[in-house]
């Protein structure tokens, strides 16, 4: 990319400069247009729409270059993609149509949360061509859809799957933890579980990669955990630390964000580790936990112990035994469930998104926020909230004196809700959660989090899958992908938005939300590639202990056997898919 | 600030002296503040612009007459704030239609005495030039050299398939 150049406008002004233009070799005199500068074409090439522009690159070296500069890509970018989004933004769209925010700009512009893009944390320079091409192609649905064959037979419990950076990490009991390269789709890393592991959930680091590699944490069968970290570079898995197992039962879910861990286990005991160490703290936790569980209780002076026996820590955090910050037993809470840890420089925020009983009219979705100070390790609040529509209440509003958590939340039971069906699976990504049903929907929340109140909106149903939707995922930023059991329909929603802003006008303006695109085999090239066969429907793959206390509900037993998963990133969406043989791999719809 | 009916003289770099009054020449952004710091002793000497002659100074003068009562831009330079199109109003449409080489020395001389808007419309005037036109119409428009081969040519136009049809 040539250098950002910039107009000397009001510098050497006493005696007039002599032009500054570069001549470029002109070979041919009648070749006017080459004799203006890098500076000049590309301020013509500005006018230019995508196809016109796109075909100067054929011209000639010069304007394949320049026709490919990153300002002006950034600045198409800007229009397409981040303008509509800032235009919905409450009271921006009343401001003087002059506002010059809004006018792009390479420094004053709104960028939202694009700003990672524009300046980069790692110094790197964005190729905005490469940016704007991926954008398009997320928008219209283009993409190459590529298989990793992950496993011969069916796996009990299912096969685990996270995605995180450019690789997608896989657990189960008989291949162990697994990572796959998904640009050159090969296994990067392998470590056999051992004997009579049986993994029963896995997260990634949230905090990402960074020094010595990317973390994972997995939940097993029998209570305990372990953490990994995955060196990509060096092939391998390097196993950190592994909590013993607890009678408490299996772990059906958890978080990671360096250094805190989050589980949960089946019978909803919920569990806060910190790998830090952080002397002194362990009395005042004490304190605060609510309903310590004496089995965590046992744990804890253990690992403590255990540190101090451990041998020489490997230069990373997670070497150290972890302490427990904090535990709590719920009794509302069902499966499914999600877990999360989000951070600010001074709190933690652990928070658990879970569906909810409504007795009367089927199931709603709450949430639990955990507040710890991030100094003492001491939780300053927890919080309630649910998606009731006839309203909510924030329980554990003061702020310095914890009480005992409310799991027999008066305002929840017996209320007239929505009617909705119980979720198959939740995504929560702070402020979005989403929900997938098995009548063929997807329930939208909002989360509104401020240090007085936590407050979940009404849900909002989606509408577009033929079938039961088996897994969605959805980021911070509103984008969500989804596929359904039959139909072999993977869906993109835009659920902030993200188009034309006209193209909402009419609807909603807060929550603009449209359906992208479908994506049927058939669109994309390779047809072979793409048949994504339906899941065995008699297979009894069901997620034991999960699904247990629910034995009354069959329908949903059913739609949990035919799991699949889905994961997503900027540039690649990733589907879990189970053949009816029983092979199972990994689809990779790629967008670049 | 003086007179605005005040007299300055402009030498083109083939050494002829053009007379323009002072707030046609302040279109130019150069002009303007070279004049600014110079004070009053500027306006009694001719100023030199050594890089336009004279057919395309008279022709950027007249531009400036006909805008001379346009509201100044205070721009800031990178800003979008021209509108995407490529529309152009039909007097300027009019004034550029004129031979390549005449439009490229517009746009030199304006870029260089700093005419923002009738930069504008001269690369807009081009931009329109290239709207539309197959690579191969765009270089016979232009009389460029195609440095590529084909096999690099069907490459570039294989990376970018995916702009094509929308």
């Amino acid at each position: 990319m040539p250098p950002k150049r910039r107009r000397s406008s009001a510098g050497d002004l006493a005696i007039l400069p002599d032009s500054k233009r570069t001549r470029i070799r002109n070979l041919n005199p009648l070749d006017h247009v080459s004799d203006l500068s890098d500076e000049l074409l590309i301020r013509i090439l500005h006018h230019l729409p995508i196809q016109s522009l796109i075909r100067c690159q054929r011209l000639s070296h010069r304007f394949y270059t320049l026709a490919g500069d990153s300002q002006i890509w950034k600045s198409l970018y800007y229009h397409r993609f981040v303008l509509p989004r800032a235009l919905r933004i409450p009271g921006v769209k009343s401001a003087p149509p002059s506002d010059e925010a809004l006018h792009f700009s390479s420094r004053r512009s709104k960028w939202l949360d694009e700003n990672t893009l524009v300046n980069r944390a790692d110094g790197k320079k964005t190729d905005w061509k490469r940016q704007y091409k991926l954008r398009h192609n997320w928008s219209i649905g283009a993409c190459g859809i590529q298989e990793i064959h992950v496993a011969d037979g069916p796996s009990m419990p299912s096969m685990l799957v996270k995605l995180a950076e450019s690789c997608v990490v896989t657990v189960d009991k008989e291949d162990g933890l697994r990572a796959w390269d998904l640009k050159e789709r090969i296994l990067v890393a392998r470590r056999e579980l051992e004997e009579g592991d049986i993994s029963t959930c896995v997260a990634v680091d949230e905090e990402g990669g960074g020094r010595g590699g990317l973390g994972i944490a997995v939940g097993f069968m029998d209570g305990s955990w372990g953490t990994w970290k995955l060196d990509v570079e060096g092939r391998s898995f390097i196993p950190g630390y592994r909590h013993p197992p607890s009678s408490n039962g299996m772990l059906s879910a958890i978080a990671f964000a360096n250094p805190y861990i989050l589980t949960i286990t089946d019978s909803q005991l919920l569990s806060l580790y910190n790998f830090q160490p952080a002397s002194g703290m362990q009395k005042e936790v004490e304190g605060t936990t609510i309903e310590i569980d004496p089995e965590a209780a046992r744990n804890l002076p253990n690992a403590q112990d255990s540190s101090k026996a451990a041998p020489p820590p490997l230069g990373t955090i997670e070497d150290t035994s972890p302490h427990l910050l904090a535990s709590l037993k719920s009794h509302t809470s069902w499966p499914p469930l999600s877990l999360s840890i989000r951070t600010t420089p001074t709190t933690l925020i652990a928070s658990i998104a879970y569906s909810l009983p409504t007795y009367y009219t089927g199931y709603t979705i709450g949430l639990q926020e955990l507040h710890l100070s991030r100094t003492t390790g001491t939780m300053t609040f927890s919080r309630l909230a649910s998606a009731l529509p006839q309203g909510f209440s924030s329980l554990l509003t003061p702020a310095a004196s914890p009480s005992p958590s409310p799991p027999t939340h008066p305002g929840v039971v017996g209320v007239i809700g929505s009617t909705t069906s119980r979720p198959t699976t939740l995504s929560y990504s702070h402020p979005y959660i989403l929900a997938t049903h098995p009548d063929n929907t997807l329930t939208l929340y909002l989360c509104t989090s401020t240090s007085s109140a936590l407050h979940i909106s009404p849900g909002t149903k989606l509408w577009g899958h033929t079938s039961s939707v088996s897994s969605a995922e959805i980021t911070a930023r509103g984008k969500a992908v989804s596929v359904s059991t039959r139909g072999n329909e993977l869906r993109v929603w835009e659920l902030e938005g993200g188009l034309p802003s006209t193209v909402y006008s009419s609807q909603a303006p807060s929550k603009g939300r449209k359906m992208v695109k479908k994506l049927r085999g058939e669109i994309a090239a390779g047809e072979r590639s793409v048949k994504i066969r339906h899941p065995p429907t008699t297979t009894t793959t069901v997620e034991d202990g999960g699904v247990k206390q629910h034995r009354q509900d069959i329908e949903d037993m059913d739609i949990m056997a035919r799991r699949r998963w889905v994961g997503f990133d900027d540039e690649v969406v990733i589907v879990l898919k189970e053949s009816e043989e029983g092979t199972q791999a990994l689809v990779v719809y790629d967008f670049t | 600030m003086s007179d605005s009916k005040t007299m300055i003289t402009l030498i083109s770099n083939d050494n002829v002296h053009i007379q323009v009054e002072r707030t046609v020449a302040e279109r130019s952004m150069l002009i303007k503040n070279m004049l600014e710091d110079l004070g009053d002793c500027a306006m009694s000497s001719a100023i030199p612009i050594p890089n336009v002659n004279e057919p395309v100074l008279k022709k950027v003068i007249e531009w400036c007459e006909h805008h001379k009562n346009d509201p100044q831009t205070t721009a800031d330079d990178d800003s979008d704030s021209r509108k995407k199109t490529t529309d152009i109003e039909e007097w300027d449409q009019k004034f550029m239609q004129v031979d390549q080489e005449l439009l490229f020395e517009i746009i030199l001389a304006s870029n260089y005495l700093d005419i923002k808007p009738l930069l504008d419309v001269g690369c807009k005037t081009v931009a329109n030039m290239i709207k539309g036109k197959s690579p191969e119409e765009i270089r016979k428009t232009f009389n460029i050299t195609n440095d590529f081969t084909p096999e690099e040519e069907e490459q570039i136009r294989r990376e970018n398939e995916w702009a094509e049809d929308r």
